[in-house]
């Protein structure tokens, strides 16, 4: 399974049923698109970093705005 | 909107009028600490050194997110944080974030001396503890059933009550002995293993024989909590725990909280008595008198909500199982 596969996975998880798979584009805005708020931001950075076993730092976490730039920072910190 | 578009700043008497809006933003007038509402008792409390607070603001000047540090213990050179507020418009921002790791920073720090800041952070989500463990805090104490879940107007519980966990960050070096409760030695070490240096001793010595045991206390009548600071022990040590069961029970307690002075040598000796009366060990509270506090808890009149505990740090989640097994114990 890819990275972006993954993060789909993780993000339809954190959002318990509320989202459908199309949503979940590369250009999608966390935010704005697939309505994550900051509770849910912090649900989906866990499932995370438990499933890449990554810790991030609050200011990648707040670096990331979209599910693409959110697979390129697990693929730069996993070296891919 | 980016971190670029919010400006932090501490509340000084240029902008404490903006304070009660934001809280008014959030909670009307229902918020239970009064001096919010009122800019004069604000910037009292500031120039008094009971409070340091910061006001954010955004891209045209609105404010919009506070945070606050204020005295809530024993020691007067220990902050508790806490009140994050942000407005509903900002909610989907990045604030929250930043305002949480706004005191974490050094700079940001109240100018006069400070042992450390702890915070007690809700665990049926985890956006604050995750906060706090990124932001360089430590997790110390979990304190089982402290909340009512009904308190919360959004992101509520599924449970009837919620946990908290207690975080510190330590800043100044601890002088003087630390004693600790044989029954929990082991634990205990691995809770002190990330604070600065201390002289760590077991409290070996048999309870006294003449003296009172004098405490304060505070009582959060909303939650049902009730927490005890003891700071020194007595002869009337057993006598004072079964006054303080009894009055519990007549309060409808459902968190019972005592915090003992780990300056105590004869701490083994008053946590056998606890132990004996159906207390089992919450945690460290680092600080807490100056010298550190040994957290023992009770839940009455229920069973813990275990269920909606959610956790973060590997510390945490190693606390909470010593916790259950502590408790079953003690009950069996």
């Amino acid at each position: 399974m890819t990275t972006t596969e993954k993060v789909a996975e993780l993000i339809l998880k954190a959002k318990k049923g509320k989202l459908a798979k199309e949503e979940v584009t590369a250009e999608a805005v966390l935010r704005d698109d697939l309505k994550f708020d900051s509770l849910g931001m912090t649900e989906l950075l866990v499932l995370t970093e438990d499933c890449f076993k990554l810790q991030f730092s609050i200011k990648e976490a707040l670096s990331v705005k979209t599910v693409g730039e959110m697979v390129a920072l697990i693929d730069a910190r996993l070296g891919a | 909107m980016s971190d670029q578009d919010f400006i932090i700043k501490k509340v000084d008497p240029s902008c404490a009028a903006a304070v009660p809006g934001v809280f008014r933003a959030i909670y009307g007038d229902a918020f239970p600490v009064q001096y919010v509402y009122h800019a004069d008792l604000i910037m009292a409390e500031i120039e008094a050194g009971r409070l340091d607070s910061s006001l954010a603001f955004d891209a045209v000047g609105n404010p919009v997110g506070y945070i606050a540090l204020y005295k809530n213990s024993p020691n007067p050179q220990l902050w508790e944080g806490g009140n994050l507020l942000v407005v509903p418009d900002s909610a989907g921002s990045d604030l929250a974030w930043l305002l949480l790791q706004h005191y974490a920073q050094p700079e940001n720090m109240p100018a006069v001396g400070s042992d450390g800041i702890f915070g007690e952070a809700v665990c049926h989500h985890y956006f604050t503890q995750m906060g706090g463990v990124k932001c360089g805090f430590g997790d110390y104490a979990l304190m089982l059933d402290q909340v009512n879940g009904a308190s919360f107007q959004e992101h509520g519980p599924e449970t009837e009550r919620v946990a908290c966990l207690l975080q510190f960050l330590e800043q100044s070096d601890p002088t003087g002995l630390c004693y600790l409760p044989e029954q929990y030695l082991e634990q205990l070490q691995r809770l002190l293993a990330p604070l600065r240096p201390r002289t760590v001793l077991p409290g070996s010595v048999p309870l006294p024989v003449t003296g009172e045991t004098t405490s304060s206390d505070t009582w959060f009548s909303d939650a049902g909590t009730w927490r005890i600071s003891v700071s020194t022990i007595g002869i009337n040590w057993p006598a004072f725990l079964d006054q303080l069961l009894e009055q519990a029970r007549q309060r409808q307690v459902v968190s019972l909280q005592v915090v003992l002075s780990a300056g105590l040598d004869c701490i083994t000796a008053a946590v056998q008595e606890m132990r004996q009366r159906g207390f089992f060990l919450g945690g460290l509270f680092p600080r807490w008198f100056g010298s550190d506090g040994i957290a023992l808890q009770q839940v009455l009149g229920k069973e813990p909500d275990y269920d909606g505990i959610k956790l973060y740090s590997p510390v945490a989640k190693q606390l909470l199982e010593f916790i259950r097994s502590d408790r079953e114990s003690v009950l069996a």
